[in-house]
């Protein structure tokens, strides 16, 4: 392995990354197409679906970006928080955290001399014994992994990017044409998200893209069918 | 339920003293007084400290006439290795694989299937003088097993938190 520790544990982190980004995709895709599906079918010009869809790539991108800031920040805290308490219970009770993490390899399947030795070695750094009793013991991983800012980054530009898709083909079209090139865009860029997904996890591609399509097919219609209901109110159609 | 004034019961149990393994009886230590310890498991964190008191301790019992010994359910070759790992011990750690003895004396953990941590002080009659248990978290004071067994050979009454130089009485006082 060519790769540093550090830049391992630096790419993973980026790799969970990922989940603000196909969240933020995803999200201004679907939400957007769904949108316009609906408004086309109460109007004939292209420039008011158009400018609703801007409208509401910029919303949603920055209600999607704050969100993913407080979460993240929320669950850092807590994470902080949590490491705190354990920290001080490893040092008022240091026999019984040793023994819980003897206890927690040796359910794993360590032989309980070489769980104890091991327990024991460990215990000569704190630190080592306080990361490795938090990781093994409650399963919290550091808190490094938590970065609100890049969080926020991530999801927002992601939003606009995945908004913009279902937008630009009215750019081109009327709106009669417009929606169906839209949706076909729209699917192929899921297809294509998912796909990439896939081949982060070494899943099958395939499946991953249609599983994608699957969603956005869903969406699309469900917003086509709103936006059926609703013309007739509006006198529109 | 063991009961203070009780015979202790009989055993024979394999153990370990020094790299080397025989075979413990009671019997074999008529005359003498002998303070057996149960604790659960060998390679735990809080049990050492224990194994080690007592062997700190070691001498001063045998002055006074009286043998340790230790008793788990784990195999005489695991002692062994938990007496290394320990740095050795003047004592012999015995063995009940079966948990019979711990179940005769009343110290065996039915759901964890280990013995719980009790001492008892037996008398070279072979009776149970002095019997204590504890819950898993807290270590035990050998200070104060060697303080009840020094009481004990007094053969007399002794008052309360009563230590070697206290003076003891003669009467037999009901209460």
């Amino acid at each position: 392995m060519s790769m540093t520790l550090d830049q391992e544990k630096k790419e993973i982190a980026l790799k969970g990354k990922i989940r603000d980004f196909v969240f933020g995709i995803q999200d201004g895709l679907i939400s957007t197409l769904g949108l316009l599906c609906g408004v086309q079918s109460a109007t004939d010009n292209s420039k008011t679906v158009i400018i609703t869809g801007i409208a509401a790539m910029f919303t949603g991108a920055l209600s999607m970006a704050t969100g993913a800031f407080l979460a993240t920040k929320a669950e850092k805290e807590i994470f902080e928080k949590e490491l705190k308490d354990q920290e001080d219970y490893i040092e008022e009770h240091p026999y019984l955290a040793h023994e819980e993490l003897l206890e927690s390899l040796n359910k794993e399947g360590l032989s309980r001399e070489s769980a104890y030795r091991v327990v024991k070695l460990f215990s000569k750094q704190k630190m080592v014994f306080v990361r490795t009793f938090q990781e093994k013991v409650l399963g919290m991983s550091s808190s490094e992994m938590s970065r609100p800012f890049l969080s926020a980054l991530v999801m927002y530009l992601s939003f606009v990017i995945g908004a913009a898709v279902p937008i630009i083909p009215y750019f081109l079209f009327n709106v009669d044409q417009g929606v169906w090139v839209s949706v076909g865009v729209s699917a192929m860029t899921l297809f294509s998200v998912g796909v990439f997904k896939s081949w982060l996890a070494r899943k099958s591609l395939i499946r991953g893209g249609l599983e994608f399509l699957l969603v956005a097919c869903g969406s699309a219609f469900l917003g086509w069918l709103v936006g059926q209901f609703l013309a007739p109110e509006a006198n529109l159609a | 339920m063991i009961v203070i004034g009780d015979k202790a019961p009989e055993f024979i149990m394999k153990g370990v003293l020094k790299g080397k393994v025989s075979e413990y009886s009671l019997k074999q230590f008529k005359g003498k007084w002998v303070i057996l310890f149960f604790y659960p498991k060998d390679f735990t964190f809080v049990c050492p400290t224990e194994v080690k008191g007592f062997n700190k301790l070691h001498l001063e019992f045998k002055k006074i006439n009286a043998e340790i010994l230790g008793v788990s359910v784990d195999p005489v070759e695991m002692h062994k290795e938990w007496v290394d790992e320990l740095g050795g011990l003047d004592y012999p750690l015995l063995s009940d694989p079966d948990r019979k003895v711990s179940a005769a004396y009343g110290v065996l953990n039915p759901k964890e299937q280990v013995a719980i941590r009790a001492s008892f002080i037996i008398g070279p009659d072979s009776v149970i003088q002095c019997g204590s248990a504890y819950s898993s978290n807290v270590g035990r004071s050998v200070a104060e097993t060697l303080r009840v067994l020094k009481a004990l050979q007094t053969g007399r009454m002794c008052p309360a938190d009563w230590k070697p130089g206290d003076e003891t009485f003669e009467t037999e006082l009901k209460y």
